[in-house]
């Protein structure tokens, strides 16, 4: 108890100089806006504003870096909310239900949630860090191959339940992101898979490419054709900040959505893109009325958010203590980290502590800066529903194409981009959901790897992932939770499967 | 289960309802795949090849394609999406253009003709309106992209920027 309350407190000495506050105010706004920008996502934030953080002590520039890093998370949610654009894996979930309180002139409401439920969830995960951080990276290594897997297959039902239509269009959604995900070099053999001799699908397609043609342009292409909805948005502001009923809801999501968050987020391997799928879940089979989600439901963007906030700091145990990035977000703070003097590895916390607990605690800051940041802004970001369609719509479309353009300098990305617009444009005309496609993706390539490793570690046995105590466990709630959202529509109506 | 007198999309022929049209879009998609992953390697043992997952997985995918469209084609409808040629062919032809575009001339090209053509994708755009906010915004995007966010970007390479 003693070591954990000295740890924060030098961690806190360290952050909360006059200086460090203002890099870390600093890093925040600027990530902030640039992160809101539809097409530029996170991962295209950090890369953009990292050079700035160069000139700066290695302590000031890493609690810059914090900033902009939570500044460009909390940009990614308003874009999801306000425009249905996911920034990166984990926003997907949040405009499910964000895009869907913006439609109903809830704006605000959303936003406000999202940054109160992230603020929670990263003061507990900061606390959590402080308190069994060596420990729990320890507990994280029990993890093998075959009980990852399992993770993933559990991730997959989750994406499965997302679904508020078609469970049986949703599976061939998730399996359909699975086969986009294998395109591009193979892993073991460099064989050229589904690439069609195209070069620049050889280091496969890029997350943000999809992301912006699924959702970006098919979402414009949707409004476009259904113009009415949009007025809704333009007339009722309603009140900006979230009521008492508004709070009362969303206390207990946030709080599940914390602990599934930071669970998640201690697994070195990217656990913590599972942990909004995984609250979402949660929040929609525990609530009484599962109807209302997907139209509007506060629990599901005050858990997810949560989740994802609580994720995002706990994995930076796996991250610092066992030098493990478990995405592109995380490699480029690795990198930057590398950079200004932190080396990843078991001695980090104690070779440089300064460094270590003034990161963390500065993480906490960036937090609470947000929240001053950005509540007085959502004013701002709703009334920029108020610009009239027809000058919207270009200007997303604008910032896509660049935001795309930037991430590999290759303008194939972009005309990749709206072909995957076309193909969005037709799944949604046919009644497929362009969420559960995007998970698919994002686990496939994942699953591929455990995949492959169990089975060698078993040399070919496919019951390994039953025989190992935790894999078994992963895929019994995955059959459970599967069988729990089918069976209703089994025990009402055989339709209901099979319903637009 | 002959509800076919029901919904405003009874009347239509079975094999373009929506859900006989999605089964069919996923076969080809699944058989398609699985023609172009054909020549790898499958799997040897315990060493999953590369070829493995692309294979199964557009097994399933075809698969799924079939039962959907079989539903599809024992019920009608629910309702009647309405397809457009001119949002997707202005919209998505605009991106195509600006990465047409972008590399041989520049954003100071590439932006305004993207917007100008996108749009024009709805029908409410006003002509003069949409050119000045192209002008307006491509300054913006120029300024903030290149020139605040130094982003490799050309911005005219045919006037040396």
């Amino acid at each position: 108890m003693a070591d954990f309350l000295a740890h924060l407190a030098q961690g806190f000495g360290v952050a909360l100089t006059l200086q460090n506050i203002a890099f870390c105010f600093v890093g925040c706004l600027v990530g902030t806006l640039v992160g809101v920008l539809p097409g530029v996502g996170p991962i295209a934030t950090i890369a953009i504003l990292l050079p700035i953080t160069f000139g700066l002590e290695p302590v000031s520039a890493l609690i810059m870096l914090a900033g902009i890093y939570y500044g460009a998370q909390y940009g990614g949610s308003t874009t999801a909310i306000l425009v249905n654009i996911p920034g990166e894996a984990t926003s997907v979930v949040t405009t499910l239900d964000g895009h869907a309180m913006a439609r109903r002139g809830r704006a605000g409401v959303a936003l406000g949630v999202a940054a109160l439920g992230s603020f929670v969830a990263g003061t507990f995960a900061t606390l959590l860090i402080a308190a069994v951080g060596a420990p729990l990276s320890r507990l994280a290594l029990l993890f093998g191959p075959a009980d990852y897997f399992s993770l993933m297959v559990l991730g997959i039902v989750f994406a499965v339940v997302l679904a508020h239509g078609s469970i049986l269009k949703a599976i061939a959604m998730i399996a359909l992101g699975i086969l986009l995900s294998t395109v591009g070099s193979d892993v073991e053999t460099g064989a050229a898979r589904l690439t069609f001799g195209v070069s620049s699908l050889v280091d496969g397609i890029d997350f943000v490419v999809i992301a912006m043609g699924l959702f970006g342009f098919a979402e414009i292409l949707k409004n476009l054709d259904d113009p009415e909805p949009r007025d809704v948005v333009r007339e009722r502001i309603g009140s900006l900040l979230p009521n008492r009923d508004d709070v009362r809801a969303s206390a207990l999501p946030v709080v599940r959505g914390t602990l599934i968050g930071s669970l998640l987020g201690i697994l070195p391997g990217n656990g913590a893109v599972l942990g909004p799928f995984a609250s979402y879940t949660v929040e929609k089979r525990i609530a009484k009325d599962p109807s209302r989600f997907g139209k509007g439901a506060i629990e599901g963007v005050a858990g997810p958010e949560a989740a994802n906030n609580a994720g995002a700091q706990t994995s930076f145990i796996p991250l610092l203590t066992l030098g493990i990035p478990p995405n592109a977000v995380m490699a480029l703070m690795v990198g930057a980290m590398t950079i200004h003097g932190i080396v990843p590895g078991p001695q980090v916390m104690t070779r440089n502590p300064d460094l270590f607990w003034g990161m963390i605690a500065s993480m906490w800051v960036g937090n609470l800066m947000l929240l001053i940041i950005n509540l007085p802004l959502i004013g701002l970001w709703v009334r920029f529903l108020k610009v009239p369609y027809r000058l919207m719509f270009p200007t997303i479309l604008t910032f896509c194409c660049i935001g795309i353009y930037s991430i590999n300098n290759d303008p194939v990305d972009v005309a990749f981009a709206a072909v995957f617009g076309l193909v969005g444009y037709v799944l949604i005309k046919l009644r497929f959901e362009p969420a559960p496609l995007l998970l698919g993706f994002v686990l496939g390539a994942l699953m591929e790897e455990y995949l492959r490793r169990a089975l060698l570690l078993s040399r070919g046995d496919p019951l390994v992932f039953v025989e190992k105590p935790l894999s078994a466990v992963l895929l019994l709630v995955g059959a459970g939770i599967l069988a729990v959202a089918l069976l209703p529509s089994l025990r009402h109506k055989r339709d209901e499967v099979f319903q637009e | 289960m002959s509800e076919l007198s029901s919904g405003p999309g009874a009347g239509r022929p079975p094999f373009l309802r929506t859900n006989v049209l999605a089964g069919v879009l996923l076969v080809v998609l699944g058989v398609g795949a699985f023609v172009a992953a054909a020549e790898l390697a499958g799997s040897r043992g315990p060493m999953l090849g590369p070829g493995s997952l692309p294979r199964g997985v557009a097994v399933i995918v075809a698969a799924l394609g079939v039962v959907i469209a079989v539903v599809g084609l024992r019920r009608p409808d629910a309702d009647r999406p309405r397809w457009s040629l001119r949002a997707p062919v202005l919209l998505l032809g605009a991106v195509v253009l600006f990465a047409l575009l972008v590399r041989p001339f520049g954003l100071a090209v590439a932006t305004p003709v993207a917007i100008v053509v996108g749009g024009l994708a709805s029908p409410e755009t006003r002509p003069a309106e949409i050119v000045v906010f192209a002008v307006l915004l491509t300054a913006f995007c120029v300024g903030l992209f290149r020139y605040a966010l130094g982003l490799p970007i050309p911005v005219a390479p045919w006037a040396g920027l």
